[in-house]
């Protein structure tokens, strides 16, 4: 055990951009790709890294000074910066044991699916690094490897059972037929949105109200957009924050770049990861066929449904309102604004039949828990991104994401895991 | 000069992977293609700069937002199961 420590330690130690290659290497390798082309793949998930790690850091410097001068003239509580989900992805990836909660969490599926505890068949491997970040969580929590691989072979578990119970809603209300979505910072949500839905059948009248998508999103759509987004908001900061106007307008164009560049870096990081996409498919798809079982794929389709995208979109302006009044609060909600409002309203608009007003409330309810969530993971979380290779700027001493407070699961699990800390 | 536009929830997962898929067909299949990748979001100001001859989205787009513009649905890319009838209805659209 402890060789295999060391040597994890000894890859961990040359950064990200080498020992993203190097996991992803030994993945390909398990999973019998051919040696050539996943040589490629592997090269190219490292340049993605990099380039995710570039843009994040080129936006922590530029925009960073401005959030700090904003806060401190307002005296506003909200002094983490939003740094945005592909940073938190990315470096979930560069988790040392990344490689490790990919067999774990495989082995799982394959268990639960021979023995008929589950009819999911996970083929997303992109979502698997929701799994490595509750392990990551509860590794940083408790200290313990082990501790943290069966954290996250019971968060996969727990995914699963949630994707066999909401799987018939799936068609119903994303129009996708015979899949699932067992990407556990969505599904995550599926219980606490049926209750709030069968809670709103019981009030008198509001239980009839009905509101029109296609509207709202007429309205809002520029909303839609996170390069718009991105300059208005980066506009608002260098305001705020007492810069001058050439100043001010180079935090907004900073912001707007992000917004525009961080998207394509992730795309090459994925482009790099889709052999491994492929093997795990092919599979699982030849070894589990039939109609009782159903595909697991990433819940980011469910943002397809116009009611999920018109909630999406009354959350921008809701989310900035909600991070000023929430007690408690200190993220700054920036990068995933324009998309963790849509994430979030995806189970409240299915339970809802896509009744949008249910799903803004169930929304907001669940923005204020993210928050909080957000917050409470900021220390972790700027950990795991120093350790994956990202900057903070001087006098920056925590960095967050909206999409980390969507993990809840994972979240409990790494309070839980506390208690196994030696 | 064909253009399909591709599009998912975030504009980097998903459609990144039927993006793939897509461009081994276009080569195999000699269709000269580019390719347009945006959000579901997105797709309804898009359509207009950039004029795209087919849609392909990994989830269930809503038709009103298209324009008029065909659409095949590519969650099969994803899931992996029946992808054939999913690349036939695509190149029969753009042979036309």
């Amino acid at each position: 055990m402890q060789s295999v420590i060391n040597g994890l330690n000894w890859i961990a130690g040359l950064g990200p951009m080498v020992m993203m290659p190097i996991i992803m290497f030994v993945i390909g390798v398990a999973l019998r790709q051919k040696i050539g082309s996943l040589f490629r793949s592997c090269i190219l998930t490292g340049v993605g890294f990099a380039g995710v790690n570039l843009t994040i850091n080129f936006f922590i410097a530029k925009v960073s000074p401005s959030v700090l001068a904003m806060v401190q003239t307002w005296g506003l509580k909200t002094d983490i910066m939003d740094v945005g989900w592909p940073a938190r992805a990315a470096a979930t990836w560069a988790f040392p044991m990344a490689a490790i909660v990919v067999f774990v969490v495989l082995g799982v599926n394959i268990i639960m699916l021979a023995l008929k505890l589950t009819n999911c068949v996970m083929v997303d491997f992109w979502s698997y690094n929701h799994f490595i970040f509750g392990a990551a969580l509860s590794w940083y929590t408790s200290g313990s490897i082990v501790v943290a691989l069966i954290t996250g072979g019971l968060i996969a578990a727990i995914t699963f059972k949630l994707a066999d119970w909401t799987q018939p809603l799936c068609e119903e209300a994303f129009g996708i037929p015979g899949v699932s979505f067992p990407t556990s910072n969505s599904i995550g949500w599926a219980p606490l949105a049926w209750l709030l839905n069968k809670l709103y059948d019981k009030i008198p009248g509001f239980n009839k109200i009905k509101a029109d998508p296609t509207s709202i999103q007429k309205r809002f759509g520029v909303l839609g957009e996170p390069m718009v987004v991105g300059s208005i908001m980066g506009l608002g900061i260098g305001i705020l924050g007492g810069n001058s106007v050439g100043d001010t307008l180079i935090v907004a164009m900073s912001t707007a770049t992000a917004m525009v560049l961080t998207p394509k870096m992730m795309q090459i990081l994925m482009e790099g990861l889709i052999p491994f996409s492929e093997g795990i498919k092919d599979f699982l798809n030849t070894k589990f066929e039939g109609n009782r079982f159903h595909i697991g794929i990433d819940a980011a389709l469910t943002i397809a449904n116009p009611s999920v995208i018109a909630v999406g979109l009354l959350m921008v302006p809701t989310t900035i309102l909600l991070a000023a009044m929430v007690p408690g609060n200190r993220l700054l909600p920036l990068s995933d604004i324009a998309y963790m409002g849509m994430w979030l309203a995806a189970w409240p608009v299915a339970f809802g039949k896509g009744n949008v007003i249910r799903g803004y409330i169930s929304c907001i309810i669940f923005t204020c828990i993210m928050l909080l969530i957000s917050t409470g993971m900021a220390e972790i979380h700027t950990q795991l991104a120093i350790s994956g290779g990202f900057k903070l700027a001087d006098g920056m001493k925590l960095i967050s994401t909206e999409d980390a407070g969507t993990h809840i699961i994972e979240y409990i699990f790494s309070i839980i895991n506390r208690f196994f800390a030696k | 000069m064909k253009t399909i536009m591709v599009c998912c929830g975030s504009s980097m997962v998903t459609s990144t992977i039927a993006i793939k898929k897509l461009t081994e067909v276009m080569k195999k299949t000699g269709i000269d293609a580019k390719f347009v990748q945006c959000k579901f979001s997105e797709v309804s100001g898009k359509i207009e700069s950039s004029r795209p001859d087919v849609i392909v989205p990994t989830g269930s787009l809503d038709e009103k937002l298209t324009a008029g513009i065909p659409v095949v649905r590519g969650t099969s890319f994803i899931t992996g199961i029946n992808e054939k009838a999913t690349i036939d209805e695509i190149i029969k659209i753009l042979s036309k």
